[in-house]
C-alpha cells in the first residue's frame, strides 16, 4: 500500500515538473484587451520639438513619452525633462553595455531587437509617461530626477 | 520564385498598459542589398525612421524638415526581425551575435526549445533567454531574470510566404515590470509586395540636404 501511495505521489509530482510555459500566444483574449482599452490621442504629439520649453516650463508629456519609445537608449526623454543626470547614466549605461553602440528598442513597430536593458528602460519610461495623466506625468516624473522613476 | 530583393508592408503597431493604448500605423520598407529600411510612420504623426546595415540611422520630420541621426552597430537594420526572416537566419533570431550562449537543446512535442546563456554585460539583469521554433519557425523568445521571472516575452505567429521564406506577420510583446505590471505591444504586418511591386519612393528616399539637424 506504502509504494502504491508512493508511486501514486511521485507520478502527479512529475507531471508537476511539466514545462508551464505557455509559447503559444491566444491572440483573441489579447485582441479583447485592445478592443477595450482607453485609446490615447498622440496627435499633439511633436518628436522634434523636444528642445524648445513650453513657456510656463511645463514639459509636455506626449514628446516626452515618444522620445523614451523612439530613443530610449539615448536617454533623450531624460534630458528633454531636464533631468541631465539621468539622462547621462542612460547614455553611458548603453554605451557599456552594447561595446560601443547604442541599440534603440523596438516600440512602435520599428522592427529592432534590443538586448540592451537601457533601451528597454527608455521605452518603459515612455510608455509610463504616456498612460500618466498630466498631473502624474508632471508631478511623479518631471519632478523625478531618480535613475528608475517608475519603481 | 525569384528572388526578394525588396520588400514593403503595411504595419500596425499598437501598445498597452493600465488599459490605456496607443496606436501607430505605417508602412515599413527593407532592401535586401544594403539594408536599406524605412520605417514611414503615418500616424499618430508622420516621421520617417531610416537605417541601413551600417547603422546609420535617421529621424526625419516632414512637417518640419529636421532630422535627428545617430550611427551604431546597434542601429543597424541587421538587428531587424525583417532581416533575420528573409535572410534566413532564424536558427538563433541573433542570440548568437548578440554574445548569448547555447546551453541546452530539447524536443517537445513539435517544439525545438533552446536555452541560451546571455553575455557578460547582460547578465546582471537576465540569467537565461530560451528560443522555441516550431517546425523550424521561431514562435516565441523569452528573456528570464535570477528568479526565473520573465522579463520579456515575444510571440511570433501568423507566418506568411515573402519569397522563399516565411515571416510572421504578428509579433506580440510582453515587458514585464515590478509588481506585476506589464507592457503589450503588439505589431502586426499585411499588404505584403515584394520586388516590382514596392513603391521605391520611400525606400530611395534622401534627406534633403537643408534639413536642420536636431542635436
Amino acid at each position: 500500500m506504502k509504494n502504491l501511495i508512493l508511486i501514486f505521489a511521485l507520478f502527479f509530482g512529475a507531471k508537476s515538473f511539466a514545462i508551464e510555459t505557455n509559447y503559444k500566444l491566444n491572440d483573441l483574449s489579447i485582441d479583447e484587451k485592445f478592443a477595450i482599452a482607453q485609446e490615447l490621442d498622440l496627435s499633439a504629439a511633436n518628436l522634434s520639438d523636444f528642445k524648445s520649453v513650453v513657456v510656463d516650463g511645463s514639459k509636455n508629456k506626449m514628446t516626452a513619452g515618444l522620445l523614451g519609445i523612439f530613443c530610449g537608449g539615448l536617454g533623450l526623454h531624460r534630458f528633454y525633462l531636464g533631468q541631465g543626470g539621468a539622462g547621462a547614466a542612460y547614455l553611458i549605461g548603453s554605451l557599456c553595455i552594447t561595446g560601443g553602440g547604442i541599440a534603440l528598442t523596438a516600440a512602435l513597430g520599428f522592427p529592432l531587437f534590443a538586448f540592451n536593458p537601457i533601451a528597454l528602460l527608455g521605452l518603459i519610461d515612455g510608455i509610463v509617461y504616456l498612460v500618466a495623466d498630466d498631473a502624474e506625468f508632471q508631478s511623479k516624473y518631471v519632478a523625478n530626477k531618480k535613475l528608475i522613476q517608475w519603481l | 520564385m525569384l528572388p526578394v530583393s525588396q520588400v514593403s508592408m503595411k504595419m500596425t503597431a499598437r501598445i498597452l498598459k493600465d488599459g490605456k493604448s496607443i496606436t501607430a500605423t505605417g508602412e515599413l520598407y527593407y532592401k535586401v542589398t544594403g539594408g536599406g529600411m524605412v520605417t514611414r510612420f503615418l500616424t499618430p504623426s508622420e516621421y520617417l525612421v531610416m537605417t541601413n546595415s551600417n547603422g546609420e540611422f535617421s529621424i526625419y520630420n516632414n512637417k518640419d524638415n529636421t532630422v535627428t541621426q545617430a550611427q551604431g552597430r546597434d542601429y543597424s537594420s541587421e538587428n531587424s526581425f525583417i532581416y533575420y526572416f528573409l535572410r534566413n537566419k532564424t536558427q538563433d533570431m541573433g542570440l548568437g551575435t548578440s554574445g548569448f550562449q547555447l546551453k541546452d537543446t530539447k524536443f517537445e512535442d513539435n517544439l525545438m526549445i533552446t536555452t541560451w546563456n546571455p553575455p557578460a554585460e547582460l547578465a546582471g539583469s537576465m540569467t537565461r533567454a530560451e528560443l522555441v521554433q516550431e517546425n523550424y519557425r521561431p514562435i516565441f523568445m523569452g528573456f528570464y531574470n535570477d528568479k526565473g521571472k520573465p522579463i520579456q516575452k515575444v510571440y511570433y505567429s501568423k507566418y506568411e510566404k515573402v519569397g522563399d521564406y516565411s515571416v510572421p506577420m504578428s509579433i506580440t510583446e510582453f515587458q514585464y515590470l515590478a509588481k506585476g505590471d506589464s507592457i503589450i505591444t503588439k505589431r502586426v504586418y499585411s499588404e505584403v509586395k515584394v520586388n516590382d511591386q514596392v513603391d521605391a519612393k520611400w525606400l530611395n528616399f534622401r534627406i534633403p540636404n537643408n534639413a536642420k539637424v536636431v542635436k
